[in-house]
């Protein structure tokens, strides 16, 4: 039955609402619940990924004349990086932020889900949890919390640095490989 | 090519200059051997039919592109060494280009757009933006323009900006690849007057071009054909 709910949580069907279902949530080990957490960080990671990826594509490709006019009339690639770099990493950090902060709250969900607990507290209350890293008490069996253990907060923030290294080293490469001739012939 | 009395009257001199781009397999003879003497304070029509090659010339003479092989030298700087700092201080210092499509920084007013490559040459602050403003005036824009951006200014008026971002370094040269083709005769023809009157004692002028009225105003012509230069007239 475990390894039903196991399948069902892994393959992502959120279809299967019977009562039988809601049974197996009640009755499902904790265990379950840290896997759904740490499901919910890989989204997170995959989302903030392909939110930088493009975010950057994005910018590279609206920009991509102005980076070359930049480049003919004397800029140099570490301008134009600054210029357009700082961009891309500001958007990569705030996509970044925004992806797991947005998906904790999901993982969250999910083990409440799990957990059949009664609601409560509305999302406020746990977005101070996440805040302060505090437990959160309530829900058949007893504490449980996803996305706020610090060190899972900790972990999110050194990903989405990285991510924005990432989304830094990228543009700058591609700004070094752009030729102004290339890029500003018309048509 | 190693005598300086010679370097001094030529402002660009190039020997076999090669620029081919692959293309679909097939490869592109844009510039094909090439060899020009450019003399200082002219103003030059590089005249030829559509893909003959004009525009790639221009680049490889503003390095915006690198040549193959080939030799090519402007104002004493040998253009395929060019690379990293030297080529970016190149690009600033030596060329101003005046495009087909203006290519004005969208974000940027017309003033911006012209202390841009001053900024980028460090030059910053108050003194920039007088010379600007100077330079625009130069050109023949309005006062009343200078803060507008490239989207609220005509055709003529962006070329006119996109003349004074060329003159910002006061390079030696000035590279125009078809800069009127965009714009209506009446306009065109004001551009080329414009043009003419920049070139002086210390600067040339080069004009891509398949306007037949354009290279009868320039001082001298060269004509390409499928990437050679098949005539030069008026020395
Ligand atoms: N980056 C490139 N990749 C592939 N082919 C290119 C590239 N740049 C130029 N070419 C080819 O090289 C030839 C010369 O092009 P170029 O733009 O220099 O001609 P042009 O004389 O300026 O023509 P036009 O009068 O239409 O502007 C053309 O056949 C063109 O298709
Ligand atoms: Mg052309």
């Amino acid at each position: 039955m475990a390894t039903d709910i196991r399948q069902q949580v892994g393959t992502d069907k959120v279809d299967v609402t019977t009562d039988q279902s809601v049974i197996d949530r009640i009755t499902a080990p904790l265990s379950d619940a840290r896997d759904s957490s740490r499901i919910g960080t890989i989204v997170a990671l995959i989302a903030s990924g392909a939110i930088i990826l493009f975010s950057i594509g994005i910018v590279a490709r609206q920009r991509i004349k102005e980076i070359g006019i930049l480049k003919a009339v004397g800029a140099s690639n570490w301008h134009v990086i600054g210029q357009f770099g700082v961009e891309t990493a500001g958007i990569s950090i705030v996509a970044a932020l925004i992806g797991a902060l947005a998906t904790f709250p999901l993982a969250q969900k999910v083990a409440d889900g799990l957990l059949s607990s009664p609601s409560t507290g509305g999302n406020g209350g746990r977005g101070q949890a996440l805040l302060a890293g505090a437990t959160r008490t309530g829900g058949l069996l007893g504490s449980v919390n996803i996305a706020v253990s610090p060190e899972v907060f900790l972990y999110a923030l050194a990903i989405a640095i990285g991510l924005a290294i990432v989304a830094t080293v990228v543009p700058a490469w591609y700004v070094g490989r752009v030729r102004p001739a290339e890029v500003l012939r018309h048509e | 090519m190693n005598d300086p009395a010679m370097e001094n009257g030529f402002i660009a001199i190039a020997e076999g200059l090669t620029k081919h781009f692959p293309s679909g397999g097939r490869t592109v003879r844009a510039v094909d051997g090439v060899d020009f003497r450019i003399a200082r304070g002219r103003m030059v029509a590089l005249r030829g039919p559509s893909g003959c090659g004009k525009s790639t010339l221009l680049n490889l003479i503003g390095a915006l592109d690198k040549p193959d092989s080939g030799q090519l030298q402007v104002d004493g700087v040998d253009v395929r060494r060019l690379s990293g700092g030297r080529e970016v201080s190149y690009r600033r210092r030596k060329v101003g280009f005046v495009f087909q499509q203006f290519n004005l920084i969208p974000q940027l007013s017309a003033l911006e757009n012209v202390t841009l490559p001053m900024e980028l040459a460090g030059d910053n602050g108050r003194n920039s933006s007088d010379l600007a403003r100077q330079l625009l005036r130069q050109v023949g824009l309005d006062d009343g323009l200078h803060d507008r951006r490239p989207a609220r200014l005509s055709g003529g008026e962006q070329q006119r900006v996109a003349i004074a971002r060329a003159l910002a370094n006061d390079p030696p040269i000035i590279l125009a690849d078809e800069p009127t083709a965009n714009l209506d005769s009446k306009t065109g023809r004001l551009i080329i007057e414009l043009l003419q009157a920049l070139r002086g004692d210390q600067r040339t002028v080069i004009i891509a071009t398949h306007d037949v009225d354009i290279a009868s105003r320039a001082d001298s012509v060269l004509e390409m054909m499928d990437g050679q230069i098949v005539r030069a007239t008026g020395g």
